[in-house]
């Protein structure tokens, strides 16, 4: 019989290939964004506002997340702007390896931001790097004020929290006073937007922080 | 149920080890589980009895420890348990604190033949 101490992180192979990945985006120089939500937050929906404002500045490049449908790689490529699908045939979050055979398919020396939208899952997404530069964690007014005390770990690793659905607030019992208060104590350095991507509020500001963080990170 | 791509590594983790050292037969797998790792140890308990079958890992030990969360304060400097995910100092109420535990989920040892 022999015993052997491993103390070796379950996740290792994912942090491997996530350095490799990490490695190669940051040669490449791209801003890397993690876009992450419970399904139906609005992911998608902010990712089209932003893109057809931003994408005259700037060379956007899109990895759609998804169980198994392409509908939402559909709706990113009628923007016109390259998109790789991921169908993760049922697993629950993105990971290195998904993340390795995607970047194979993009023209990475023509990109300036990749944004990768998650598999909509507001709990063990949070659980794997995928190499991003920052994490966006977007919450919608008809989840309920009392998510971010709930799942605090995606909130507590992004650098912007998006609240979604602003104009629905008069149809929910959502409480944005105890949602700002929350986030202030799970997250204090993070940037909160409240946005809607029927009335346009907020989107303005998303994408002014967006260009302002890139430039930052990438000055040219 | 994402229990099951985690249990998957561990085990892919846990028959390299088992090569490296020669061992034909795993008897005892203990694992550290952080209470917020987001991970729960009966659902890996129950994806690890499927996935161990046919391995020489099947009907080994998997023993889970979970690991408490805890803080320490950036204001008065103490320790404390995280409860209900709230990391708020229980003695002086500040918010700025560090998260010291809860976030361990690694396979720790692990015997066999
Ligand atoms: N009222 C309102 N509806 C919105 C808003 N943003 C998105 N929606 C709607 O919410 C639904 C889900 O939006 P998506 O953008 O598909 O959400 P998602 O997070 O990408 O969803 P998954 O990728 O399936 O997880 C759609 O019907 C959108 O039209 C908003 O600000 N206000
Ligand atoms: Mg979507
Ligand atoms: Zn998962
Ligand atoms: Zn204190």
């Amino acid at each position: 019989m022999s015993s052997i101490k491993v103390v070796t992180n379950i996740l290792k192979v994912n942090d491997e290939l996530t350095q490799q990945n990490k490695k190669l985006m940051n040669e490449k120089g791209l801003y890397v964004i993690n876009l992450m939500s419970s399904p139906g937050s609005g992911k998608t929906s902010i990712l089209e506002k932003v893109i057809a404002r931003l994408k005259d500045e700037v060379n956007i490049a899109v990895i759609e997340g998804d169980l198994y449908t392409t509908k939402d790689a559909e709706r990113i490529e009628a923007h016109g702007v390259p998109v790789v699908q991921i169908n993760t045939e049922g697993g629950c979050h993105l990971d290195g390896q998904m993340i390795r055979n995607a970047l194979s398919h993009l023209n990475l020396d023509e990109t300036n931001l990749l944004i990768i939208e998650n598999v909509g899952n507001l709990i063990c997404p949070a659980s794997f790097e995928l190499g991003e530069d920052l994490i966006i964690t977007v919450l919608s007014t008809t989840e309920g004020n009392d998510k971010p005390q709930k799942y605090p770990r995606m909130f507590e690793k992004s650098g912007i929290i998006i609240l979604n659905k602003v104009d629905l607030v008069p149809y929910t019992n959502f409480d944005k006073d105890e949602f700002h208060k929350d986030i202030r104590e799970i997250n204090p350095k993070a940037k909160v937007l409240e946005t809607s991507c029927i009335t346009g509020q907020g989107i303005d500001e998303l994408c002014a922080w967006l260009k302002e963080t890139i430039s930052i990170s990438n000055p040219v | 149920m994402h229990e099951a791509a985690i249990v998957e590594s561990a085990l892919e983790l846990i028959l390299t080890k088992a090569e490296e050292h020669h061992l034909t037969k795993i008897r005892r797998i203990t694992a550290k589980v952080g209470e917020l790792s987001g991970a729960l140890p009966e659902a890996m308990q129950f994806v690890f009895q499927n996935a161990s079958h046919g391995t020489i890992a099947e009907g080994s030990d998997f023993i889970i420890e979970q690991v408490e969360a805890t803080a320490s304060c950036g204001s008065c400097g103490i320790s404390f348990p995280i409860r209900f995910y709230h990391p708020v100092c229980p003695s002086c109420g500040g918010l700025d604190n560090q998260v010291l535990t809860g976030y361990e989920l690694y396979i720790d040892t692990m015997e066999g033949d």
